[in-house]
């Protein structure tokens, strides 16, 4: 089975451009990503299964929670993410799956792709040339360096610039 | 023929503690000398570009 199809220009869109892909039927569902509301919040509780406090992400007001759904599903959240604008990057807190999307039984892949995708055009449109940094945990540096073309800059931090985050945009981003 | 790309396959990023003082200095100190070095690069292309343009 492939997960992509050449379009006949000279890149591959796959199942994973402005969507999600459900892993047992392999069917692709167009996403949107838009600002989290406070209703948004009170089912992304850790009673539901979400591991981080999503409301103490929200009442920060130097940082900007994003919710990412299927298109036409609004109600049912995908993956989180929790961004701060800096002086010359865009600083990545937090990105979580939905606990539906976890683990070996997730439902859909493609998620933290997305969320990573877009902080990057965030910083593109607010003036920072793609610049990304967020932390890692050690055993995912090399992960990271290979999925998403970040750079290990030190201790657990990690960065992605300018053209790792064309790259990541151009493959999530393709037709915005 | 063109291979999937490796896919990023993780349940989370980041964490909820902040950054200490000294991951933040080197971040900003980073990211400025980038942004000098960049402005410093388009400064010496555009002196390059009027001497052409110049001699022309």
């Amino acid at each position: 089975m492939t997960n992509k199809k050449n379009i006949g220009l000279d890149f591959v869109v796959d199942k994973l451009t402005n969507s999600i892909e459900n892993i047992v039927t392999g069917d692709s569902f167009p996403t949107e990503i838009s600002v989290v509301t406070r209703d948004d919040l009170k089912l992304t509780t850790k009673k539901n299964g979400w591991v981080f406090n999503w409301l103490t992400e929200f009442k920060q007001p130097e940082r900007e929670v994003y919710k990412l759904t299927i298109v036409n599903n609004p109600n049912v959240i995908q993956g989180l993410l929790s961004v701060q604008v800096k002086s010359d990057h865009v600083y990545m807190h937090l990105i979580e799956s939905a606990p539906f999307n976890r683990g070996k039984t997730k439902m859909y892949a493609g998620v933290p792709g997305n969320l990573v995708a877009f902080a990057c055009k965030l910083s593109f449109q607010r003036g920072h040339e793609g610049n990304l940094a967020f932390i890692s945990k050690s055993q995912l540096i090399k992960h990271y360096e290979e999925t998403l073309g970040a750079i290990h800059f030190g201790g657990r931090l990690m960065i992605i610039e300018t053209q790792a985050a064309l790259k990541l945009i151009d493959r999530y981003f393709k037709n915005q | 023929m063109k291979t999937r790309k490796k896919e990023l396959d993780v349940d989370f990023i980041g964490s909820q503690e902040p950054l200490t003082s000294s991951e933040e200095k080197a971040l900003s100190e980073f990211f400025k000398k980038k942004k000098e070095m960049k402005k410093q690069k388009s400064l010496r292309l555009r002196r390059t570009t009027k001497k052409v343009t110049t001699e022309i």
